[in-house]
């Protein structure tokens, strides 16, 4: 009995890669690091996110319609693999928890002082659980119509903040030096364009698999482009303050004022941070449960969906102490964290695979 | 705040564990028990106001101290 | 799906044989014994007549008319049955014509009506009956003559009164299966329009017509529907809903999944496009799957207007939608969490109408908007007269009074009239019932968390629709899963002689719909 009966198209795919990388790297800017020159970060970020993308996906090529799950355990051999995997699978739902972590601190700084946090995380967690338990598809298809909003307001905020921007604030180009810069966009690829190693779990349901590798760079470049096009005008509008503010794209919104009527649009900003976290969240949910399901040889995951969301707004809640140890952990301990996971796993996978020769052509066993 | 946490979880566990037994799926339901009561217990000692370690926090401590950042 | 039902199996099929109460005798040839086998079935009926009469011959043969009083019409049994019959059919010429039955004589040189069969068994005899037919039993003839004359007094063809059009037909579905579909096949000449009749409820049992066009509609989903309708075990179909109960896919979801009509007009382009129609007998409102959100938002007469003004209206209708389920919960979101998003001056007038309010606006909202729904629903079902004075009433006294007497301000109750408005300019009854139904939810969402609840909401009924089947095939489609091919029928409405092919949304075999017109360009002289 199959686990997940849906299956996606590679549009889809690309979609819902856009959502996730938009994620939160809207309310934490990625190369941040980097200052005004946080683009160029972001540029050099998205390479090395694309070769990222490169091993994972030939890692798919390798295995059609198989997760890392499975994957691993023709691999390494059951325990082995079992191990591995739920390694991975802890990466995942750790990385669930600190997107809600950042959520909750945003709107806890930003927009919703009064709100107790556990609640809103619990609104959120229970909108997504309610999503992942409909099964892949409906996640993609959501996620198209979500991702278009997002990029319909990303562009018209643009657009409404054309008068404020000033591109003296990005000059001098290239003043931070050399290995800040590297370190920034090392940051950038590790968070977010990286983060996408968790389509590891989602690659398999796509229907027509060879074009799964060609979907996922796709996503990358457009939400790449997009997130270039969000970063570049934040430090144009907001100057030297770019470096300061943690919310820069927030900020950046605050300044929209045409004619008196369109004031305050930063709540839109917050609507589209809600959307956008939502897919990311329910995306490594779903991997969550689907790869916990797979490790136990579970019938279904839809029972397990609501106790791992409750123990990941538990983690959420719990996993630092504020909101400095939060930024200090996604500037400098994420980057070299989420190494083995987003390069270590699918490379060595891939060279052990390719050295035992897997997998062996005619006895496929499902 | 606990009786709330208590009828939460019980409505989490009301939903899910009664199909289960239907269909018989044990493995499920063990899955299901261990992760519902680790959440359980978490979450009761959060509304008690134990602190919790700040996983994230020890390691990105430990990694930065590791590598000299 | 497997239902789970608390009996078990073997008391159901107990059940199902117990149904055929009525012993499977053959009919004996004496009249007389006839009457007697029949008698203890048609004694209670005080509405069922039976006439004899002879026919004329030596020596004359005796026969009887049975039939249920005003079902059929008494002007057509006299003047196509009685008359022939009795004044007119010879014996000896008849058996001059050499005919080796008799029954067939008599039917094919004396009766003047059409749709006739013959029955030789009890049950079938009774059923027949009851379900309106006229029966001729002739003494020394073991087979009976069964005569379909359905006739009596109906309800004209009329207007529909609930999709009403400036510019399309008049005509109506009505009450009866046949003319229904012969206001179908009227406009439907197709030789492939398969028009398919079954008969559903056990004491009812009321004629269910399945329509499609053959080389269109897809098979499977057409055997589909054919399998749910038939394996509806119910005891009487009393109006189409009930069919639309037992064969939808989501029973839990506030969005209808069948799309309802009482337009032949509207049936029309829908089966072209390869749905199925299921016209259901004594209803005047025809079915049609799979259906999509789309189409509850698109109007008949946005295909009889001119294509710039019906898309500009469909957009409208649209934006009406979202006003319908958000403005009231919006409104709450930005009066209690974020005022500080709208334009002063706008701020300064909302809290000055709402300064002698006593309430939150959150009770303010909630208030209004229970009682704008309790007088929609006591206006609903009215006479008219009372209710244009329940009407007026609500609308101008209690919305006055409550203003003056400082429970409401004017703004709130321009908030929830306006989302009333918005949400009956939508086209289909179903989807207004569905708004309806959403906007107090969405409120509560808006009261409780601001805008962050609000998009939660808006995120949860969007993962809803999307995740909606109509006969296994995407509710939300052409939204999402999306094709773009469709979308020139969705939002706005292209010209027709761009809409070459059939939407995709739904499946068919035949994806051409049309040569190409070329159109506008091709017309201008020059």
């Amino acid at each position: 009995m199959l686990l997940e009966q849906g299956k996606i198209s590679d549009f889809q795919l690309s979609v819902l890669i856009m959502g996730f990388v938009f994620g939160s790297s809207v309310i934490i800017s990625p190369g941040q690091g980097a200052g005004h020159d946080a683009w160029i970060a972001c540029a050099l970020g998205l390479m090395e996110g694309l070769l990222i993308a490169w091993i994972f996906t030939a890692l798919t090529k390798q295995f059609k319609d198989k997760t890392i799950i499975e994957i691993n355990s023709l691999v390494y051999g059951k325990i082995l693999g079992k191990f591995i995997s739920v390694l991975f699978i802890w990466y995942l739902f750790h990385l669930g928890a600190l997107v809600l972590t950042n959520y909750v601190r945003f709107f806890k700084l930003g927009v919703y002082p009064a709100t107790p946090k556990t609640v809103g995380l619990l609104i959120l967690m229970l909108v997504c659980a309610s999503t992942v338990g409909r099964g892949i598809e409906v996640l993609a298809r959501l996620s198209l119509i979500l991702v278009a909003l997002i990029i319909l307001v990303a562009v018209a905020d643009t657009l409404l903040l054309i008068p404020h921007m000033d591109f003296n604030n990005l000059l001098p180009i290239l003043d931070v030096p050399i290995g800040k810069l590297l370190w920034a966009s090392h940051g950038a690829a590790s968070f977010p364009f990286a983060e996408t190693v968790a389509f590891l779990m989602v690659l398999a349901f796509v229907d027509k698999s060879e074009k799964g590798p060609a979907a996922v760079s796709r996503g990358l470049l457009i939400a790449g482009f997009i997130l270039i096009m969000v970063v570049t005008r934040n430090a144009a509008v907001l100057g030297p303050i770019v470096t300061i503010t943690n919310y820069p794209t927030y900020l950046a919104a605050q300044v929209i004022d045409i004619g008196d009527i369109l004031t305050r649009l930063e709540v839109l900003v917050a609507i589209n941070l809600i959307t956008m976290g939502f897919i990311k969240i329910s995306v490594l949910l779903y991997g969550t449960v689907l790869g916990l399901a797979q490790v136990f040889n579970l019938h279904s995951y839809r029972p397990i969906i609501l106790p791992v969301g409750i123990l990941m707004v538990i983690l959420a809640l719990t996993n630092v102490g504020n909101t400095l140890e939060m930024l200090d952990f996604a500037n400098k301990g994420f980057p070299i964290y989420a190494v083995p996971f987003q390069i270590g796993i699918p490379l060595i996978t891939l060279v052990v695979a390719k050295l035992r020769k897997l997998p062996q052509t005619g006895g496929d066993k499902v | 705040m606990i009786a709330l946490l208590l009828i939460g979880f019980g409505i989490v566990a009301l939903t899910q564990i009664p199909g289960l037994v239907r269909k018989q799926w044990w493995r499920e339901l063990i899955c299901f028990a261990v992760l519902w009561s680790m959440g359980l217990i978490l979450s009761l000692m959060i509304s008690m106001g134990i602190t919790l370690p700040p996983i994230s926090t020890i390691i990105g401590k430990s990694l930065t101290g590791m590598f000299g950042i | 799906m497997k239902k789970i039902t608390g009996k078990p199996p073997t008391d159901d099929q107990a059940w199902k044989e117990d149904k055929q109460k009525i012993p499977d005798t053959k009919l004996p040839a004496a009249l007389t014994e006839k009457m007697q086998m029949l008698k203890p079935y048609l004694e209670k009926s005080h509405d069922i007549i039976s006439r004899p009469f002879y026919l004329e011959g030596k020596p004359p043969l005796e026969a009887v008319s049975i039939y249920i009083n005003k079902v059929i019409d008494d002007e057509d049994l006299n003047q196509h049955i009685l008359r022939p019959l009795m004044l007119n059919c010879k014996r000896d010429s008849i058996k001059e014509l050499g005919s080796k039955n008799l029954i067939d004589a008599i039917y094919q040189t004396s009766i003047t009506l059409t749709k006739i069969s013959k029955a030789n068994t009890l049950p079938s005899l009774v059923q027949n009956i009851f379900d309106g037919m006229t029966v001729l039993m002739f003494d020394g003839l073991e087979e009976v003559l069964v005569i379909d004359m359905h006739g009596g007094e109906f309800r004209a063809i009329d207007t529909p009164p609930a999709e009403q059009t400036m510019r399309g037909s008049r005509e109506g579905f009505i009450e009866r299966l046949d003319i229904n579909i012969a206001l179908i096949r009227r406009r439907l000449r197709d030789p492939k329009l398969v028009v398919e009749k079954t008969m559903v409820g056990r004491r009812s049992r009321t004629q269910v017509a399945v329509l499609y066009i053959e080389d269109i509609a897809d098979p499977q989903i057409v055997t589909e529907v054919k399998k749910r309708i038939n394996e509806i075990d119910i005891d009487g179909i009393s109006a189409s809903g009930f069919i639309e109960q037992f064969i939808e896919d989501n029973p839990y979801s506030i969005f209808p999944q069948v799309y309802a009509t009482e337009r032949p007009d509207r049936m029309e382009p829908l089966l072209l496009e390869g749905r199925i129609g299921i016209i259901v007998d004594n209803t005047p409102l025809a079915l049609a799957v799979p259906a999509l959100f789309v189409q509850f938002i698109q109007a008949s007469e946005d295909y009889y207007e001119r294509t710039l003004f019906s898309s500009y209206i469909r957009l409208m209708r649209y934006a009406a939608l979202i006003i319908a389920i958000f403005l009231p919960a919006m409104y709450i979101a930005l009066l209690s969490y974020q005022p500080e998003l709208l334009p002063y001056d706008l701020l300064i007038n909302f809290s000055k109408s709402r300064m002698a309010v006593p309430f939150p606006v959150v009770i303010e909202a909630f208030v209004m908007e229970i009682i704008i729904q309790l007088v929609i629903e006591a206006g609903l079902r009215l006479p008219n007269q009372i209710a244009q004075t329940v009407g007026v009433v609500s609308g101008i006294i209690l919305g006055q009074a409550a203003i003056s007497a400082k429970i409401a301000s004017p703004s709130v109750i321009l908030v929830i009239s306006l989302s009333i408005i918005c949400t009956y300019a939508l086209p289909s009854t179903s989807m207004v019932l569905a708004v309806r139904f959403l906007r107090l939810p969405m409120m509560f969402l808006a009261a409780t968390f601001g805008v962050f609840g609000l998009s939660c909401g808006w995120i949860i009924i969007q993962a809803h629709l999307i995740s909606l089947d109509s006969m296994g095939v995407p509710y939300f489609a052409p939204l999402a899963p999306i094709r773009f091919g469709d979308l020139k029928d969705a939002f706005y409405r292209t010209f027709f002689w761009k809409m070459n092919q059939r939407p995709m949304s739904i499946p068919m075999q035949d994806r051409k719909r049309q040569g190409n017109t070329g159109g506008g360009s091709n017309n201008s002289a020059g």
